[in-house]
């Protein structure tokens, strides 16, 4: 627990979670954000400068669904702190708190880096960010109690924006409907799925393996067949497959941030969904 | 009277208000949760398999001169001849080769404790290469381990052999902590100190068996009779292992620094070889610094540079038996003062791809026997390239060329040996993350 006046330490896996945070906590809390907004979200450097800020903090949110596996286990174990240990009080992982998709009925390692619990992306849907800031609201004044009220009333004003947000958001994006897309990674299907746009092929063969010449000559006919109009590209893939099957097929690249500050103009919760909207749907 | 009661009344209610807003902040959350139920597979510890394989192509300068290998000071090859096969360790083996298989479980054991267990699987034998308990909720930022583990000394001691940048570990491990480096039965204590930046410090009390530098057991000439005044066991703790390592984000990139001191009891017993059977008794010490720079171009793009340099300072009686082997034909002061060191540069283009060279030299070889200077090589070295491609996560090709100017006839000849290895390596099952 934490005194009347010292602020709350939180560490933060991804930007999105850290902006959730700080729209909720404003000046109570002090917090860190462990990754960036341009990283490939399941390989982040486990640099150990960021023990430091673990060893610190009061509470640890991160996404859960194993999208840190890769990473952030042993940063925790470095940490030497009970406080974020998995299971203890200040260890929130949000996919506790989200119904997943994409939850396969079997897995076996020649389905290439799939996860178990179902797809770890489901930052990528607006609608999930109002669930998401009232499970972090809760938490912070389950450590902070005495500011509750405070706590309540900054969230009641985020979700008044953002329901504001949603319906420009799910006005633009009706148009869109029924579009068909391609993408790398199973990176955007909590967006599209919310906004009935069909992803109908990865350019990664398996998740997590690279592109193959095989692989994008099947999706070079199912983009003609399929009449697919968009590539939705991520920051931190190569570029060369998704310009190629452009160039075969007449489909446009478009580069998507995956999360806060993924690319320029995309610093805020705000703009980053602006940017996500703005692109897929024009 | 009536004012106090009324007083703890309001206090009550007070007191039971903020229950009541506590119980719902709690109830609340709770109510949010959607996947209580994790995946199936919950109460079953994380396994995993690692297989390693590989072609070597050997070739020597004095193809003749082979059987009796050494890298003089350091490491004997004292013809250990013992399964019928011509080459030793030192020697390698032609062809290809089983090297390894690790096999990994581990899990949580409750709320205070983890527990974690490695077996390193060759074709006979099937040793416990780690067991160990972690604590996860002391306080103060302590941690403890208790069991079998390797010990965090330098930066390459505690990782495992697939989590090397080259097949092998480099020549200075080898020669001062053998094949395992420092992996002991015995009890640590980490503290992460409250600075801006990381900073750990550890201590180990271990058992000492390392063969290389240490050595725990008493001895005696074999025919000695039993009131025979040999060698005792030592006592434990035979070995203290302690260091400092910290962390500084500059220039872009991330630097890991630490120093680390190995000190301890040494029974080292050769008794048993047919050429010169002997045995040591004394003190050593270990000192280790190590240096990491990694620069990120990208999370799977970087450059890393990896330094490490070792002294050992050996101080004690070295027993020679007499021919009859019931006891001590001669007994010298034996004094080592060694050094050496490795230094890779290794280059991550993305995923899949991965190349780096590698140099490791003992460059300091001071033996006094009896105070009498002795006349010892100081100019071992071995040079190595490698360049990987990594299918997936969990498969790897590697192929590697050494050329090792470490290792000495039974001339007192340098013998040159160049070896070519492709190396096959995959993993299967949960294998938890690697640290830094």
């Amino acid at each position: 627990m934490t005194s009347l006046f010292a602020k709350i330490e939180i560490a933060a896996a991804y930007p999105y979670i850290g902006e959730l945070t700080k729209t909720i906590a404003k000046d109570k809390a002090n917090v860190v954000v462990l990754s960036r907004g341009d990283w490939d979200p399941h390989f982040v450097v486990p640099k150990p400068s960021l023990v430091s800020k673990l060893r610190n903090a009061d509470l640890l949110i991160l996404n859960g669904a194993s999208l840190e596996i890769g990473w952030l286990p042993p940063l925790i174990e470095s940490a030497h702190n009970a406080n974020i240990q998995k299971g203890a009080n200040g260890y929130l992982e949000l996919s506790d708190y989200v119904k997943l998709k994409d939850i396969p009925g079997e897995v076996d390692r020649s389905m290439g880096h799939v996860h178990e619990e179902g797809n770890p992306h489901f930052a990528l849907d607006p609608h999930n960010m109002i669930p998401l800031a009232e499970v972090i609201m809760l938490t912070l004044a389950l450590h902070d109690k005495a500011n509750y009220s405070y706590y309540k009333k900054n969230f009641e004003t985020f979700k008044t924006f953002w329901k504001k947000k949603l319906r420009s958001y799910d006005a633009k994006m009706k148009k869109c409907k029924g579009m068909k897309v391609v993408q790398y990674h199973e990176l955007f299907n909590y967006f599209l799925i919310h906004y009935g746009i069909e992803s109908i092929d990865n350019l990664e063969p398996i998740p997590g393996i690279k592109p193959n010449s095989k692989h994008a000559l099947k999706l070079i006919n199912e983009i003609k067949d399929e009449n697919v109009k968009l590539i939705l590209q991520d920051v931190y893939h190569e570029h060369k497959t998704s310009k190629f099957i452009a160039q075969k097929t007449g489909a446009k690249v478009v580069e998507l941030p995956h999360d806060v500050g993924a690319i320029k103009g995309t610093q805020t919760l705000e703009k980053f969904f602006d940017t996500l909207v703005g692109r897929v749907c024009n | 009277m009536k004012k106090i009661l009324m007083m703890s009344a309001v206090a009550s209610t007070v007191l039971l208000a903020q229950g009541t807003t506590e119980q719902s902040i709690e109830e609340q959350l709770a109510s949010k949760k959607v996947n209580s139920e994790k995946a199936s597979s919950g109460f079953m510890p994380d396994i995993s398999l690692i297989v390693d394989a590989s072609y070597n192509n050997i070739s020597f300068d004095e193809e003749g001169h082979t059987d009796h290998l050494e890298i003089p000071g350091f490491v004997h090859g004292g013809g250990h001849d013992h399964d019928g096969h011509g080459h030793t360790s030192l020697a390698g083996e032609d062809g290809f080769n089983f090297n390894y298989a690790e096999l990994y479980i581990g899990a949580s054991v409750d709320n205070y404790f983890d527990l974690k267990a490695v077996f390193h699987l060759t074709e006979d034998d099937f040793e416990t290469e780690e067991a160990y308990a972690t604590t996860t909720s002391l306080p103060y930022h302590l941690k403890a381990k208790i069991g079998k583990f390797k010990s965090d000394f330098g930066y390459l001691n505690n990782k495992h052999r697939h989590n090397y940048n080259f097949f092998e570990a480099p020549l200075v491990y080898q020669a001062l902590l053998g094949d395992h480096g420092i992996n002991e039965v015995g009890a640590q204590l980490q503290y992460v100190v409250p600075a801006p930046h990381y900073v750990m410090l550890g201590l180990e009390l271990l058992d000492g068996e390392n063969e290389q530098s240490y050595g725990n057991e008493g001895f005696a000439p074999h025919d000695a009779d039993e009131d025979f005044d040999g060698v005792d066991d030592t006592d434990f703790p035979g070995l203290w292992v302690g260091y400092i390592k910290t962390s500084l984000d500059i220039g872009g990139g991330t630097m890991l620094a630490g120093a680390s001191i190995a000190k301890g009891d040494s029974r080292i017993d050769h008794l048993e070889d047919e050429e010169g059977p002997h045995a040591f008794s004394g003190d050593t010490t270990i000192y280790g610094a190590d240096l990491v720079y990694k620069y990120y171009f990208a999370a799977d793009k970087a450059i890393t540079w990896q330094s490490e340099y070792l002294y050992r300072e050996m101080d004690g009686t070295k027993y020679i038996p007499n021919a009859a082997e019931d006891g001590w034909a001669n007994e010298v002061d034996l004094n080592k003062e060694q050094a050496g060191y490795y230094t890779e540069l290794v280059y991550q283009h993305d995923k899949n791809w991965r190349g780096g060279v590698r140099y490791s030299a003992l460059y300091q070889n001071d033996i006094t026997a009896n105070s009498a200077g002795q006349d010892m090589p100081d100019d071992m070295y071995v040079t190595s390239a490698m360049l990987e491609y990594n299918p997936s996560e969990f498969s790897r090709l590697r192929l590697q060329y050494n050329h090792n100017s470490s290792l000495y006839d039974e001339d007192g000849e340098k013998n040159n040996k160049d070896e070519i290895i492709l190396q096959f390596n995959y993993a299967i099952g949960a294998h938890g993350a690697h640290a830094f």
